[in-house]
């Protein structure tokens, strides 16, 4: 079973980047960034994404406020620090930025560009 | 902080953010937070008689002790109680909450406040001024305030949906006569126009509820930017439901730079139906 944490851990965790992520200009866009990670294929989509040579990176264009956002996952910055800066930054709300800043920090974790840290493992 | 919801209107402290809203007229309840937890909850039922108000408020801490400690309520001996406002308060211990009741006869509804972890200082710096600010909102016009959206509408008027995302708030009123009228409110302005206009954004928002913008004028609404719109809606009643005839509609969108949020009003109705002026929709 997965550990679940209360309010007050999530707000003490803090995003680190993925240390295999590769930060690199965007050609397109020069207010974007590039973002690739090395893709990983569980159990027998391993054999099989060998065997028909699927690929095994994939890059992630951020721009805007998303860019920003992923600028600060610094591994020091914890999720309640994010949300006070987007926040002030945005004149949102608490809960507003909470549910955004939660929302964004899945979506980069779900895409392997994040992992999040427990406070105290993080101290670790 | 205005929350004016239905038959009631209140001055809230500003970091109070409404966590859970209900849109049912008869029975529903609000709930606020910060981010240190739970600050109050405010509901509401229909109650047409009067209601034995010392009974209630001692019943539901009688209830609230045996859900927290069964053992307490063999020695609970009721409640003290005292008037704030129009509210008859009962309280008991620090640390237990504290609720506020009051009778609507006009409405034919009971609002009761539940707030938790009483303690006299509390009492007197946050609930009591949120108790003494009660309004009835009863009358010719009635304000609706929440979400960072507040607006007058006249009597008649009812709320079909309230949409409150983090940052994308909507709401969308009916009146008998099928006049419908919609008030938007977004936050992160930038990433919204990131690459498009006003214009453009309203546009998308009308086409993504079955309507179409007619005409866009560039203008000014209280010195922010803003886009006027002339709009139409598919009919949702009669003959033009039937023939999927449009009805005309007026909108405006707005950005206020110093919030940093969008605005948005937008409204629509059958030929013979009156459009809000803006003079009666935002008048304070």
């Amino acid at each position: 079973m997965k550990p679940s944490l209360d309010y007050e851990q999530q707000l003490h965790t803090i995003p680190v980047r993925n240390v295999q992520a590769v930060v690199m200009a965007s050609e397109r866009s020069p207010e974007a960034i590039l973002v690739e990670v090395q893709l990983r294929y569980a159990g027998l989509l391993r054999f099989i994404a060998k065997w028909v040579h699927a690929r095994q990176r994939k890059r992630y264009e951020l721009s805007g406020l998303s860019r920003e956002m992923f600028e600060r996952v610094d591994g020091k910055q914890t999720v309640e620090q994010l949300i006070d800066w987007l926040c002030e930054q945005e004149h949102l709300t608490f809960l507003e930025g909470r549910a955004l800043v939660v929302l964004y920090l899945r979506d980069l974790m779900r895409r392997g560009l994040i992992v999040m840290l427990a406070a105290d493992s993080a101290e670790r | 902080m205005r929350l004016a919801w239905y038959d009631f209107s209140f001055e809230l402290p500003d970091h109070w953010e409404p966590s859970l809203y209900s849109i049912a007229a008869p029975t529903g309840r609000f709930e606020f937070v910060d981010r240190q937890g739970s600050l109050g909850r405010l509901s509401w039922e229909r109650s047409p008689r009067i209601p034995d108000e010392n009974r209630i408020l001692t019943e539901y801490h009688r209830r609230y002790l045996q859900q927290k400690d069964a053992d307490q309520v063999a020695g609970f001996a009721g409640i003290q109680t005292r008037q704030i406002g129009r509210f008859s308060v009962g309280f008991r211990h620090e640390g237990e909450p504290c609720q506020a009741l009051l009778h609507l006869p006009d409405g034919g509804k009971t609002l009761l406040w539940v707030f938790p972890d009483y303690s006299p200082s509390r009492m007197n710096a946050v609930w009591t001024p949120i108790l003494e600010s009660f309004k009835p909102n009863r009358g010719a016009t009635r304000h609706w305030s929440a979400f960072g959206i507040s607006c007058w509408l006249p009597d008649g008027f009812e709320m079909e949906q309230a949409i409150c995302r983090p940052a994308d708030v909507w709401f969308e009123f009916q009146h008998k006569n099928m006049h419908r009228v919609d008030l938007h409110r977004w936050g992160l302005p930038r990433e919204l126009l990131s690459g498009r206009d006003m214009e453009q954004f309203v546009r998308s928002v009308v086409a993504s509820q079955e309507g179409r913008v007619l005409t866009a004028r560039k203008t000014t609404f209280h010195g922010m930017g803003a886009v006027e719109l002339t709009t139409e809606i598919r009919g949702t009643r009669g003959r033009d439901r039937l023939f999927s005839s449009y009805w005309k509609g007026i909108g405006r969108i707005w950005h206020n730079t110093t919030e940093k949020r969008l605005y948005a009003c937008m409204q629509a109705g059958p030929a013979k139906v009156r459009l809000l002026t803006d003079q009666e929709l935002f008048a304070s």
